[in-house]
């Protein structure tokens, strides 16, 4: 080919390369990190993973463009995002020894995936255009594929920053010459049961960085949460006296704060949809207008008609798996509120992450999995069927957004990235809830004909503490709180309480700061401070140095915070799975 | 120190409200928990409630009275911003439709204008609205954000070797810029 044809020849963004790729690494990562899931009791992300593989791959075939790269981390990542919604919720059920429908639970991780996809992308105008969230990981993923044209020096910056944070990592969990945390509370001689402790998790620092003054306002809900409330209700005698010493974290944590920050979280999102309604309308016009241009080669989103296309079947999927399990009455206010609060809780997420970084799903699954309980007069299956197509909707809802925003910063079409994640994202329900059921099913049954549990606390291979136990911790915290509600201990107060305090933080100017306090009393402050004290040093550069700087030094090197502990944590979980 | 004010006002708010929030409450059933707990901390929530209010009611006249101050008078004038933003657009355009476009100064360009311009017209959001309302500002800064990703999509398609490619996409970017105006009201 002569220089000047191949100077002409197409650009390769959606390609076959690139979907069957995505596709094959998105199947392999689900299957691996449901198995992790339910061992370690936490889930992974692969858009890191596939961003890097998609160079080493697609070059190896070719090809192997920026964008096309992009088109392929965004299915890897749209089908992997299943395995945390799955392995969250579904567990629970076969644990709790309820009888359900493996069908039913495949149609609705399918309709949750589908869902949570067309339901957010109205909103990639409001998030990432008017209100331009940063989406830390989202901007990590862009400085990986944009790292070959970048210049040598954010390269360099990049590998130094995933170097730290990866050998920070090894340093910490293999060689175990480092803490977790450091005891800042026990140096400054602050109370245990605040939690007062810096995590030298470097992503969460990176992640602070990346996100600079705009995360401040979380920085103040933990230091509110922890340093004022805290100390408060220790004061007030509202700890029980039996419990003390380092309970006392636990009853604050687990009893008050957490269940108040869910409440807020949701009262702020509420807040927001009413103060963004204007954003929200405007994205939608503007969504149409840009559809009508679709003549003269402007369709850059998929037009709103499509997406409401797409929504209808996914909530008709919803009632279809319903019925299968509620019967068909009772399936219609199942599946319309499980669709509300899979919008609701859907943004929720998809804010958070975009501010922060961090994703309150369990949060938000326990709040569906409640409101369906409610609805249903107590059947769990039902509430955990809609749980799966909840916590998997809200999954994609933060993928695809994040994905949108590596896609805005390297140039790919939001269109082509949307139908890949459409057309792809319903393989990760198939893999991820298959997973889960042959590995239930891995013992086979004994000799009564009973199943014997191929997971669980209860299993043979925990009970005899054998290498392949999967204790599903995050099912069995799941299962607790089913417990908790059906024996009416839910903390419906404290949800009340939260959720008003969350409206009421909505007529402030600012937007988003009641999902950013909520969020702050949610986790422990060690993540809080640590994330603090990346968003001081991001605001203090940035306006020491001047944006430029920031751009050219502090992005690479946060990338590098975030891409390097996600790998090597890969890694370590690859290393421990292998040893058993 | 009205700031002072606001923030005191916001922080005793939310944390008479917190704290009454997550007391904890003995009740036989769910809709007792939450009159128990009306009863036992109400009154001190709703204080908290009100002082966040408070709070919410003089940043937002803050707010307004920032954003009718003249757009002259703030760190950057969005018609300079828009002007910087059209001529380093027509600037790249220019350096592709060279026989041999030189990559690194193309791309220095395009990362110079997202720093710049761009970024500084998305800091005016606030007054923009205030001043024309939402839809003008999303319609404006929509056309925006098409720019810059088109200019990004020159930059990537170019770092790969596709300089036809990358002649479109800041063709593309230019078509949306050019005519652009801000809004009136």
């Amino acid at each position: 080919m002569s220089e000047q044809a191949a100077a002409h020849r197409p650009y390769p963004e959606l390609t076959w390369q690139a979907l069957i790729f995505g596709a094959l690494l998105g199947v392999i990562m689900t299957s691996a990190f449901v198995y992790v899931g339910l061992k370690l009791g936490f889930g992974l992300g692969g858009s890191t993973v596939a961003a890097i593989l998609g160079f080493v791959v697609l070059r190896a075939l070719g090809t192997g463009t920026i964008i096309e790269n992009n088109v392929a981390q965004t299915i890897a990542s749209a089908i992997n995002v299943s395995s945390s919604g799955v392995i969250f919720t579904l567990p629970a059920l076969l644990l709790l020894g309820e009888d359900f429908s493996w069908a039913a639970m495949i149609l609705s991780a399918t309709a949750g995936s589908f869902m949570g996809v067309v339901l957010i992308i109205p909103l990639r105008k409001q998030m990432l255009e008017f209100d331009r969230l940063r989406f830390p990981s989202g901007m990590a993923v862009a400085s990986i594929l944009r790292s070959a044209g970048g210049g040598k020096n954010k390269a360099l910056l990049l590998g130094i920053g995933a170097a730290i944070s990866g050998s920070v990592l090894v340093l910490i969990e293999e060689v175990n010459v480092l803490p977790p945390s450091l005891a800042v509370g026990d140096w400054l001689g602050i109370p245990a049961y605040t939690g007062t402790a810096l995590s030298l998790s470097i992503m969460n620092i990176g992640a602070g960085l990346l996100s600079g003054r705009g995360g401040l306002p979380f920085v103040f809900g933990g230091v509110l949460a922890w340093w004022i409330i805290a100390p408060a209700a220790v004061s007030s005698g509202w700890i029980p006296p039996e419990i003390t010493g380092d309970k006392i974290w636990g009853e604050l944590y687990f009893e008050m704060l957490r269940p108040t920050g869910i409440g807020i979280l949701i009262g702020g999102a509420l807040a927001g949809v009413v103060a963004a309604f204007p954003a929200i309308s405007a994205a939608v016009k503007t969504l149409s207008s840009a559809a009508k241009l679709s003549g003269k080669g402007g369709a850059e989103e998929l037009s709103a008609k499509t997406l409401g296309f797409g929504l209808s079947g996914a909530v008709l999927l919803l009632y279809c798996a319903s019925a299968l399990i509620v019967g068909p009455m009772l399936a219609f206010p199942v599946a319309l509120v499980g669709a509300l609060w899979l919008a609701l809780a859907g943004m929720i997420v998809a804010q958070a992450t975009g501010m922060t970084d961090i994703s309150p799903l369990s949060g938000m699954a326990l709040i569906g999995v409640t409101l369906m309980l409610a609805i249903t007069g107590g059947q769990v299956a039902a509430a955990v069927l809609v749980g799966v197509a909840v916590c998997v909707g809200i999954g994609q809802c933060a993928d695809m957004m994040q994905d949108l925003k590596t896609g805005h910063l390297v140039g790919g079409i939001p269109r082509r990235q949307q139908l890949a994640q459409i057309f792809t994202g319903w393989l990760g329900p198939m893999v991820a809830v298959g997973t889960v059921y042959i590995l239930w099913h891995r013992f086979g049954v004994d000799a009564n004909g009973v199943q014997i549990p191929g997971f669980g606390p209860e299993s043979a291979a925990c009970v005899n503490k054998a290498s392949d136990c999967l204790s599903a911790p995050q099912a069995g915290a799941l299962q607790g709180m089913i417990e908790g509600v059906v024996g009416g201990n839910a903390p419906v107060d404290k949800y009340l309480g939260g959720g008003l305090l969350g409206l009421a933080l909505g007529a402030l100017p600012t937007a988003g700061i009641g999902v950013l306090v909520g969020l702050a009393m949610y986790l422990p402050f060690e993540i809080t401070l640590g994330y603090g004290v990346g968003c001081l040093s991001g605001w203090f550069l940035e306006a020491k140095k001047g944006r430029a700087f920031f751009s050219e030094k502090v992005v690479p090197l946060a990338a590098g915070f975030i891409v390097g502990e996600a790998l090597t944590a890969l890694v370590l979980t690859g290393i421990t799975m292998i040893a058993g | 120190m009205q700031m002072i004010i606001q923030f005191a006002l916001l922080g005793l708010g939310i944390g008479l409200s917190g704290y009454s929030a997550a007391r904890p409450v003995e009740a036989a059933s769910q809709s007792g928990r939450i009159s128990v707990w009306l009863s036992q901390s109400g009154l001190l929530f709703f204080i908290g409630i009100a002082l966040i209010i408070a709070a919410a009611v003089l940043m937002r006249r803050q707010a307004a009275a920032l954003a009718q101050s003249p757009l002259e008078a703030a760190a950057s004038d969005p018609s300079e911003l828009l002007a910087a933003l059209k001529e380093g657009a027509a600037e790249v355009l220019d350096g592709l439709r060279q026989d041999e476009p030189r990559t690194q100064p193309i791309c220095d360009r395009i990362d110079g204008l997202r720093d710049g311009p761009i970024q500084a017209l998305v800091e005016c959001k606030d007054s923009m609205v205030a001043r024309h309302g939402m839809l003008a500002y999303a319609q404006f800064i929509s056309e925006v954000s098409a720019g810059e990703r088109n200019l990004n999509r020159a930059w990537s398609t170019l770092v790969d070797g596709y300089p036809a490619e990358a002649l479109s996409a800041a063709e593309r970017a230019n078509e949306r810029l050019r005519s652009l105006e801000l809004p009136t009201s």
